[in-house]
């Protein structure tokens, strides 16, 4: 223990991600090292100043019920929180919340640096080799040598970062920051295949010189919300507001006018970009007959320094920069800070990973966020929690957790990054989650806290909270079962129910859009039952019929799960198509499930498997 | 993976025919026939691909002549198979088939299981399984009507039309879901009136799919017709005239049919199961009730009814009463028989419903008027198969199955969408419908499905 050069973990980055593995990892009960190339910018927010949002938001209620940090230390640090799709049913809501992001990093670092068992250091690496049979070795810029059982290789944009704005290109790995020149290679020589993407950021102006009052406000929601199941929310807390204006004829005549300036049209950037995060001179050119396009003027913090333009993402040359911004109403006398920029980088084919996030060819050797080829900090927070976790585990000589789509947004986030060959930076939406009637917001609780509490990384009170959520919605379920109303009874719904028979169980009445739980709460004697427990009962019985259709519909999807595929040599299968031989080949699927879900595998090459298989399986060898 | 055993099967319907052939396919598919054959200039060994040649099948072990063949060579990958295939066409019926069979089976090929040459077709790459499920309907079709059907499908006209329609729900699926995620951004809202338009006019298509598939399963059973009339004015003998066998028992005491008795015969190109019923008449004993009765329920389960009427007498008050029984838009031949005799019925008296319909004058004694009324009916028939381009489908239980629930998840979509449901239910409805059409054209099937579609083929196709 007393060895500072020898770990259990070792965590390469101190982002979303390395921060999530290594408090996981040191709280499930190893000795974890944490480099990072700037000590300063410890779980910093390069891009939006926001946490959350739809499909995002979800991601970070998980990750708060396995026990990770980002809910608990976006609750804290919060300058505004709004429930998006409010209007939508509870699937599809998702909360977002507009960060201070100075504060979000120092808190970070504070939990950080209250961990005894995380050591905190400085430093690139140039290095990371196999030491022995089961070791790793990482090795910094400084000269210091650590080795682990486990590297989680979390970098981000770091690797071979290269920051473009108009013509300028230089190495960096974001704003204000030095690329990672070695990892690349070190990767590369450990039998890592990689690629290179791009991304963006809008321009950050001073606040002080925007007129707020030509922009319409964007407040908070005043109702009491937190990602944390830990924490209540506050009603009416003190919140920020966001501002909303839009581009206009003039600012789409800058950017045509200099669209060569473009590094899109220059081609000085030839990295895939994400398709769902168009830069305002993409969105220029595919939609021409848009007169506007919005643009979300965002606050970075409390103090009223930068502001976040959300929707003017762009990496042409400043002046032009300048111009753009200065023909939205509002932002006339605006003055930029920070330049928007474009970075490419190199990531990690993620197919090369196992769902725990360890590399195939390197065990013990782990990747995690937006070096695997996502972008946002959810998904970035999401893996490293995961790779934290199973880094653990490893060295606790346990059994890995693996995560199933069915069970939670970060399954599908993992088994879509190790199965599908992404093609852009991969973002999380709720239609990726095919069980997305199940994988709420409200439910994450009861969904994961129970694993997080196996694991070590839920207390036993919190998990406590979870079992009486459960019972109580449980015994609610329960009641209004028993409950029999007679309509007359129920004034106000009179109406609908009047071509119905007189007497209803109260739960099927539940089930009518129009009927809220509050109207039966009386009749059913809900008083004892939390609302929380109440509001979950209510969810459950309305989606009650659509998540029995969702089931069936992926009932054979999910036989397809049970089928191991054994080693096949896809090249001996004709009917298969050439791509599905070669995809096939190079992803290794696990279940026909999985190879399903590989680009470029269509169900006609799944049939053909199928019954590949079974062929090759002696009939009535069973017995 | 198209394994390295060889098989073999009788590939033509077991049956009286006098002509069968046994298909061989596998790498050992020509060493094997070799082996039967005698070596020559028409060695199967040496012959080019995609020859034909008599042939002499001589058992091996005793060197006695077994048939004269019409030996085909299909050499790999040119086949149907893709693997060498060989058919040996013989000419002797049954019991040389068999030998023939049992001399290459000894020969070291393997017996085909059910469908076994389709699969090894279809894990060749050969073959979709849409084409699959079309050679089922193929091997199965009793009429050109329905090869014809079959065949268009197996070209894939009918996927085409679904996958388009797959492709607009997918379409719409992709907008109900860019509304749920993007609702923050720029995208709003799914316009609810032009979603259901849209919804309601992929249902209408689905709707006329189904009709189509309806007539694809008139073509393949057949229709059902009914023969009706009074006593002894011929039906029996209008059915032994069209089946040509001695199916009902004839003869000039009124009354003698008392059960309905079935023949199926071909009239035109289509197959049509004839019910011959016993006579109408008021009942004079407990047997003719019964025969009344059943003839009710014959007529009420008949695609067409071919009302008998005895030409040589005046129509009568059972004649107008039986056709009083028909149900409302029954189609009716009129078949007024005894021709030969001096003709004393007016088809004028005849009431509008039987006016409306086909009236042919035949003979069933003499066979005259016959052909008309063939023609007639499958003219009658033809109207089922439609224009060019709209032909029936043929389609299995479970496609015909896909369909229906495809529809009804459409009218669930539409429900949902009318309520106020958000778009996240909306869109497990029509995500239902894509599943359903992707499983009609052999996407997303399971493996169920993918083993009965196998084992469905009669052996030796």
């Amino acid at each position: 223990m007393n060895d500072n050069t020898r770990y259990d973990i070792i965590t390469i980055g101190a982002g979303h991600a390395g921060c999530e593995a290594a408090l996981a990892g040191a709280r499930m009960g190893c000795k974890v090292m944490m480099t990072a190339i700037n000590i300063d910018r410890i779980a910093h927010m390069p891009c939006n100043p926001s946490i959350g949002g739809i499909g995002k938001g979800q991601l970070v209620r998980e990750v708060d019920a396995l026990g990770g940090e980002m809910g608990r230390n976006i609750d804290a640090t919060l300058v505004q929180i709004k429930t998006l799709n409010g209007s939508k049913g509870p699937a599809v809501q998702a909360l977002r919340a507009q960060a201070d992001k100075r504060q979000y990093s120092r808190l970070m670092k504070a939990k950080i640096l209250a961990e005894p068992k995380i050591g905190l250091r400085q430093g690139e690496v140039v290095a990371i080799e196999r030491a022995g049979e089961e070791e790793l070795q990482v090795r910094t810029a400084d000269g210091a040598t650590f080795t682990a059982k486990c590297v989680i290789v979390a970098t981000g944009t770091f690797l071979k970062g290269e920051m473009v704005i108009g013509e300028i290109k230089r190495p960096g790995g974001r704003a204000g920051e030095s690329a990672s020149s070695f990892v690349s290679g070190a990767l590369q020589r450990l039998g890592l295949e990689l690629g290179r993407f791009q991304s963006a950021t809008p321009p950050r102006i001073w606040a002080g010189s925007i007129d707020a009052t030509r922009m319409i406000a964007q407040p908070g929601d005043v109702g009491p919300l937190a990602f944390s199941f830990a924490g209540a929310g506050r009603r009416g807390r003190r919140q920020k507001d966001c501002y909303l204006t839009y581009t206009n004829k003039k600012t789409h005549k800058v950017i045509a006018d200099n669209l060569h300036l473009s590094p899109i049209k220059s081609g000085s950037v030839s990295a895939k970009g994400p398709r769902y995060c168009p830069s305002i001179d993409r969105k220029v050119i595919n939609f021409p007959d848009r007169d506007r396009h919005p643009v979300f003027v965002e606050p970075e913090g409390w103090e009223n320094e930068e502001l976040y333009l959300q929707g003017l993402t762009t990496s042409m040359p400043i002046t032009v920069q300048e111009k753009i911004i200065r023909s939205v109403e509002g932002l006339e006398q605006a003055r930029i800070m920070r330049p928007g920029y474009a970075v490419a980088y190199d990531f990690v084919l993620p197919h090369q990973l196992k769902n725990t996030l360890e590399s195939n060819a390197v065990p013990g050797l782990f990747a995690a966020g937006q070096i695997n080829g996502t972008s946002g900090y959810e998904e970035a927070a999401a893996q490293g929690l995961i790779a934290g976790i199973n880094a653990a585990l490893k060295c606790l000589g346990k059994e890995p957790l693996i995560v199933e789509r069915s069970q939670a947004y970060i399954g599908v986030l993992i088994d879509d990054l190790v199965t599908k060959e992404i093609d852009e930076p991969y973002r999380m939406f709720t239609s990726r989650a095919e069980y997305r009637l199940v994988l709420r917001s409200d439910n994450a609780d009861i969904r994961l806290t129970p694993i997080g509490h196996r694991l070590g990384l839920i207390s036993d009170g919190q998990m406590e909270k979870t079992r009486k959520k459960r019972r109580g919605t449980d015994e609610c379920l329960a009641k209004l079962k028993a409950t029999s109303v007679r309509t007359l009874d129920l004034p106000g719904i009179a109406v609908v129910v009047a071509a119905s028979p007189a007497v209803l169980k109260a739960i099927d009445l539940l089930r009518r859009p129009e009927v809220t739980i509050d109207t039966l709460a009386k009749i059913a004697r809900l008083g004892k039952i939390t609302k929380e427990s109440r509001h979950q009962a209510e969810i459950e019985t309305k989606y009650e019929g659509y998540i029995k259709r969702q089931l069936d519909q992926i009932a054979a999807q999910k036989r397809l799960e049970g089928v191991r595929l054994p080693s096949v040599d896809y090249a001996r299968i004709e009917a298969l198509s050439m791509e599905a031989r070669q995809k096939l080949a190079r992803i290794k699927p696990q279940s026909l499930g999985q190879a399903a879900r590989i680009a470029g595998v269509t169900p006609a090459d799944i049939s053909i498997l199928m019954v590949a298989i079974r062929s090759k399986t002696p009939a009535g060898g069973e017995n | 993976m198209s394994g390295t055993e060889t098989i073999a099967a009788i590939s033509t319907p077991i049956g009286p025919g006098g002509i069968g052939i046994i298909r061989l396919s596998g790498p050992a598919a020509l060493p094997i026939v070799a082996g039967l054959t005698s070596v020559g200039p028409n060695d199967v060994n040496t012959r080019p691909s995609h020859t034909t040649s008599l042939t002499k099948i001589i058992d091996p072990a005793t060197g006695v002549l077994v048939d004269e063949a019409l030996v085909t060579i299909m050499k790999a990958p040119n086949s149907y198979t893709r693997e060498d295939v060989i058919e040996i066409n013989c000419h002797s019926g049954m019991p040389t088939l068999r030998a023939v069979l049992n001399l290459v089976l000894a020969g070291g090929a393997r017996l085909a299981e059910p469908g076994e040459f389709t699969k090894r077709a279809f894990l060749s790459g050969r073959i979709d399984l849409t084409q699959a499920q079309a050679v089922i309907s193929l091997i199965e079709a009793q009429s050109d009507a329905a090869a014809r059907a079959a065949a268009s499908q197996a070209e894939g006209h009918v996927s085409a039309r679904i996958n388009a329609y797959r492709q607009e729900l997918i379409g719409l699926a992709a907008e109900l879901e860019a509304a749920i995620d993007f609702s923050d951004e720029e995208i709003g809202p799914v316009d609810a009136g032009r979603l259901r338009r849209q919804i309601e006019a992929v249902g209408e298509g689905i709707e006329e799919l189904l009709k189509r598939v309806e007539q694809g399963r008139i073509i393949d059973n057949g229709l059902t017709a009914v023969i009706v009339g009074r006593p002894n004015v011929g039906k029996s003998s209008l059915l032994n005239a069209l089946a040509m066998e001695d199916k009902a028992i004839v003869s000039p005491q009124p009354g003698t049919t008392r059960d309905v008795v079935e023949s199926r015969v071909m009239l035109g190109d289509v197959p049509v199961q004839i019910k011959d019923t016993a006579g109408w008449r008021v009942p004079g004993d407990d047997i003719e009730t019964q025969g009344i009765i059943k003839t009710q329920a014959a007529l009420a389960a008949a695609d067409l009814v071919i009302l008998v009427l005895d030409g040589s007498e005046s129509l009568k008050a059972e004649d107008l009463e039986l056709i009083g029984v028909f149900k409302k838009n029954t189609v009716v031949v009129a078949a007024i028989n005894k021709s030969d005799l001096p003709q004393r019925l007016n088809a004028d008296d005849l009431p509008i419903a039987v006016k409306d319909g086909l009236i042919v004058r035949l003979s069933a004694r003499t066979g005259d008027g016959l052909d008309s009324l063939s023609a007639g009916v499958a003219g009658m028939i033809g109207r089922l198969k439609s224009a060019e381009g709209n032909e029936a489908i043929m389609a299995g239980a479970q496609q015909e199955q896909d369909l229906i629930r495809a529809k009804a998840s459409l009218s669930g979509a539409l429900a949902a969408s009318a309520g106020s449901y958000g778009e996240e239910i909306v869109s497990v409805f029509v995500k239902e419908a894509i599943v359903h059409l992707g499983r009609f054209c052999g996407h997303d099937v399971g493996e169920e499905v993918l083993s009965e579609i196998f084992s469905r083929f009669c052996i030796g196709k």
